[in-house]
């Protein structure tokens, strides 16, 4: 999956080199660049300038180039530091991400400082599947005084794995005391629905279904939670309710994958199993990540009660 | 910014102000941010210590009702000794201010002062006037100029005028021409402008504070002391301000909804936002700088406003296009194609009906379209209507009434708003593409909508409509019309010849003298193909006539033949075989000579030393304007030195076809030609 690079410092030293003309296509400013690190010679502002440009086209072989022969030059750039642990990570050079990472946390004494390259750091570990380590490099970035929205995420998904679903409930509970983002709140209504909480859940998705015009997102979480409880007729019901509302939203030749995510997993809560793994498949096709995909194997290892053929359209 | 919390501004002023303290001067605004139905900010700065004072009320002359004290944000730059909890404005940090040139530190000047008066209890729909002052010494205001009205009630029916500007911020004369258009338009129409949104590169080149004063606030005040931007971060904003941590100048200049105080629900930055007027829902996205994968916050927080909101229209807006080929290609583009890819499929699901950006600094307006996600763009089975979007031409563009899945969008690129512009292709969805500079007027009224193109003269240059009534079933079109892909009409163009079959002429060439037989595309050993030109007993000029301009930048990979004496030249400002420009790369002589035929008889400008090898591939580049021209020449391996010089010119070169010019009995061969034209 293609991150955004978590730019540390910014990049004003582009100003020399371009105006604010109609030629600032990337190709043109690399040219431009280029020339001019010719004719002075290399600086790291230079070579920073010309790697966000590669980034741009997505040439991370030659991001990688510039902010390693930048750091040559200035060993302490954070944004040539931040910039080379990105490039690397998008190369899947894992231990050197690594390494670069630790080497921007020692730049920095102070949180706000350190927190991007925590951030970075723990990207690398949860690529490597080491939730654990992930989870305290998380909670490094965390003790930002700003802290992106991402990261309270991170920190959350790893706990997940971890199977700690209290620890992420508290967690996100405190990620929503710090910010106010709607993306926190449903985290944590999630996390709750895992963590055998369904009472608090269950209010909570009562009033996300009141408010909200498409509802197949709250559906497929209270399914979960009849599932869970086995009250099998009312997940059907509202499985059938997020697939119909589903299907009116997805356009065959040009899907939402998350939509197609969506209604994987509301065809698995229905007991229409391949139909389920053929969505998984697609979705995955279309980019989604593995550990943002419903575990549509899960729900349907999980059923005792095979609902096939009890479920009428 | 609006998720700190307030404090006591007395108590705050009080750790500040030195008895003798003397009254600040007006540095910035007043300006308005974050309106509702029953509030609005006012912001401004002063140098100098000041006691922030807001009075507003139904006339200029009874501004009744004061907002002071606690209600006032007030925020510092960092060389004032205030106390700790007092938010600061941007200060570089120390590293990376080594970096920077010398006069362009984008933190806030010392002794700044920003004050944020939260006005609340507004009656929806009304016109308030109003001043601020230091203390009882007024600022600004108090007169008709100085007002604001708050928003309608949300979900009451829809008249609204939008201004949509990108790209603009460059301090320059076509921004202010762009500026003027609209207020020109609006006074002509009798309707002023509602609400304002600026999809990013407001402040060039780096968004710094000053930069934002000079190429933002100051050129728009008119505009900003009674309307509110509603902004969206460019990544010339991104050279100082960032997303991830919402810090810089940017982030101190505006005041967005965090907590879903206009409206939509709460994004916790002000990264992205969304806010509701009437029955349009706005939602803003940072293409620049945060996480665009779909899985991200960004990318949930929007899935989780759209299934929220309940409008009759949904525009969205951001920096960075899903669909160019302006000054930047969204085929090619990381931060472009991540929006198309991921975040246009989200959108469309719920019913998008307007994408504004900007970044590529062209006006490009598609037709009505829907699913066009793959890489690079097609037009095939994306759109839904190929006509113009007219009413009273081909018709309105025709959706369901209400957010209805998949019914289809437009998407403007609107990068036009001062910085230079430029084309460097076709992209296939779009129904107008118009290299001139200009701003876009959105009418949204009940259920229709209509788009109009203002060039920066004050012209109309494109006008549509969105019709969105009863129920409409959406059809692809199977071979829908397409934009002529008309090569004269690009400003950027690189010309190779391995589509050519080799012994054939290229398209597009004219010899204007010489023999015409003489133009061929040859292969090379290693399978490229290259154009070969030979004269006979008369010297032979060539043009290549779809590039026409007098301001251009030319570069060529040319080859002479090895013992090469001839030499050859560039061929530009030509109006008949006697009279023309040319530079000349002279082996013989070892110079290259630049040179104005007049009549026949060569006028030599300069000559410049130069060793000229044969048999090689030589770059050869030039710039002409109307006062100068530049020369830069090296072999490609650049085993010689680099030959760079510039010439002034007693008049300008006219206006022609670029070419090339080979004396009698040579020959020579071509790898690429790149043209820009710089006369727009
Ligand atoms: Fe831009």
């Amino acid at each position: 999956m293609k991150r955004c690079p978590f730019l540390i410092a910014a990049s004003a030293v582009l100003a020399a080199a371009l105006p604010a003309s109609g030629h600032e296509g990337p190709d043109h400013v690399i040219e431009a660049l280029t020339e001019r690190i010719q004719a002075q010679g290399p600086t790291a502002k230079l070579l920073i300038s010309r790697a966000y440009e590669h980034q741009s086209l997505g040439n991370w072989n030659a991001v990688l180039a510039d902010f390693g022969a930048a750091l040559d030059l200035d060993s302490r750039s954070r944004a040539a530091l931040s910039g080379y642990t990105e490039a690397s990570l998008q190369l899947g050079a894992l231990p050197q991400a690594e390494s670069m990472a630790r080497r921007g946390l020692e730049l920095d004494e102070d949180a706000l400082g350190q927190s991007p390259f925590y951030a970075l750091l723990a990207r690398v570990f949860a690529e490597q599947q080491r939730w654990s380590d992930a989870r305290e490099a998380w909670r490094g970035a965390l003790r930002s005084p700003r802290p992106e929205i991402d990261w309270f995420l991170g920190e959350a998904e790893c706990l997940d794995h971890l199977d700690r679903h209290r620890e992420r409930v508290e967690a996100l509970l405190l990620a929503t005391e710090r910010n106010p983002s709607v993306v926190l709140h449903r985290a944590w209504i999630h996390a709750l629905v895992d963590a055998g909480d369904f009472e608090t859940a269950s209010q909570e998705i009562e009033n996300g279904l009141s408010k909200s015009r498409w509802k197949s997102s709250w559906l497929l979480l209270r399914a979960r939670i009849y599932a869970q409880r086995q009250l099998y007729t009312q997940q059907w019901a509202d499985a059938a309710d997020a697939l119909t509302e589903i299907r009116s939203r997805l356009s065959v030749e040009h899907p939402d994958p998350h939509l197609v995510a969506e209604a994987a997993q509301a065809l698995a809560f229905l007991g229409k199993n391949d139909e389920a793994l053929a969505y998984i498949k697609n979705a995955r096709d279309l980019g989604i990540s593995e550990s943002h995909l419903p575990e549509v194997t899960r729900i349907i290892e999980s059923a005792p009660i095979n609902p096939q053929g009890k479920y009428v359209e | 910014m609006t998720n700190l919390r307030l404090f006591s501004l007395a108590l705050a002023l009080a750790t500040i102000l030195p008895a003798w303290a003397s009254a600040g001067s007006l540095a910035r605004g007043p300006y308005l941010q974050q309106a509702t139905s029953n509030s609005i900010v006012v912001v401004w700065r002063t140098k100098g210590v000041s006691t922030p004072v807001l009075r507003y009320g139904n006339s200029p002359d009874a501004l009744t009702e004061e907002v002071s004290g606690d209600s006032v944000i007030l925020r510092v730059s960092a060389d004032i000794n205030a106390a700790t909890n007092i938010p600061r404005l941007y200060k570089e940090p120390a590293d990376e201010i080594d970096q920077r040139e010398a006069d362009h530190d984008p933190s806030t000047a010392a002794n700044t002062y920003q004050f944020e008066a939260q006005v609340s209890g507004l009656q929806p729909d009304s016109k308030y006037y109003y001043a601020i002052y230091d203390n009882n010494q007024p600022l600004a205001g108090g007169d008709e100029n100085h007002y604001f009205v708050s928003h309608p009630r949300i979900g009451s029916s829809t008249d609204m005028r939008l201004w949509v500007v990108g790209d603009s911020g460059t301090g320059e004369i076509e921004q202010a021409m762009v500026h003027d258009a609209m207020r020109a338009y609006v006074s002509r129409t009798g309707r002023s402008v509602d609400h304002y949104i600026h999809v990013g590169d407001m402040a060039y080149s780096d968004g710094t504070d000053r930069e934002f004063q000079d190429n933002f606030f100051a050129p728009y005040q008119t505009t900003l002391r009674n309307t509110v931007c509603w902004p969206a971060m460019g990544n010339h904003e991104g050279h100082t301000s960032r997303g991830i941590s919402g810090i810089g100048p940017y982030y101190d200049a505006y005041v967005v909804p965090t907590r879903a105080e206009a409206g939509g629900v709460a994004s916790g930055t002000e990264a992205y936002y969304s806010f509701d007027i009437e029955e349009v829902h706005f939602t803003c996205l940072d293409s620049h700088d945060l996480d665009r994968s779909p899985d991200a916050a960004m990318a949930q927080w929007l899935r989780a406003d759209l299934e929220q909101a309940n409008a009759k229209w949904l525009v969205a807006f951001w920096h960075h296009p899903p669909y160019t080929k302006g000054s930047h290609d969204s085929d090619r583009e990381q931060q472009l194609a991540e929006m198309r890819e991921n975040f246009m499929p989200i959108l469309e699901s719920s019913g998008v009906d307007l994408t504004l950006t900007g970044h590529s600094h062209i006006y490009e307006r598609s037709m009505l379209m829907d699913g066009a996600y793959d890489t690079p763009t097609t037009a095939k089975g994306v759109i839904l209507d190929d006509g113009d979007g007219r009413i009273g031409g081909d018709g309105a563009y025709r959706k369901s009434k209400g957010l209805r899945p998949h019914e289809g969008s437009v998407s403007i690129v609107s990068g036009h708003g001062g910085a230079g512009i430029s084309r460097q292709g076709t992209m296939p969805v779009m129904r107008e593409i118009i290299i001139e500079h200009g701003s876009v007027i959105l009418d949204i009224e009940g259920d229709t909508l209509t788009g109009t193109m203002l060039n920066k003269q004050g012209q109309i240059r494109d006008v549509f409509n969105i019709v969105k009534r009863g129920r409409v079933r959406p059809v692809r079109i199977k071979n829908p019309w397409q934009p002529i892909h008309d090569i004269s009409l690009l400003t950027e163009l690189l010309l190779e010849f391995n589509d050519v079959a080799p012994g054939s002429a290229p398209e597009g060439w004219r010899v204007v003298s010489g023999n015409p037989s003489s133009l061929a595309v040859t292969a090379e050993p290693n399978g490229e193909n290259l154009l070969r030109a030979e004269a006979n007993a008369e010297p032979l000029l060539a043009q290549y006539a779809q590039f026409d301009s007098s301001a251009f930048e030319f570069e060529t990979g040319i080859r002479l033949p090895p013992e090469n004496e001839k030499g050859a030249g560039l061929l530009f400002g030509y109006r008949d075989p006697r009279n023309f420009g040319r530079i000349y790369l002279d082996p013989a002589a070892s110079v290259i000579r630049v040179s104005r035929f007049v009549d026949g008889s060569e006028n030599i400008i300069t000559e410049e030393a130069a060793q000229i090898p044969s048999g090689l591939w030589l770059k050869f580049e030039i710039q002409v304007t109307d006062v100068d021209i530049e020369v830069q020449f090296q072999d490609e391996a650049e085993q010689t030195r680099e030959i760079e010089f510039t010439i002034g010119i007693d008049s300008p070169f006219p206006k022609s076809p670029i070419g090339f010019y080979l004396p009698p009995d040579s020959s020579a061969e071509f790898l690429y030609f790149e043209f820009q034209d710089n006369d727009r």
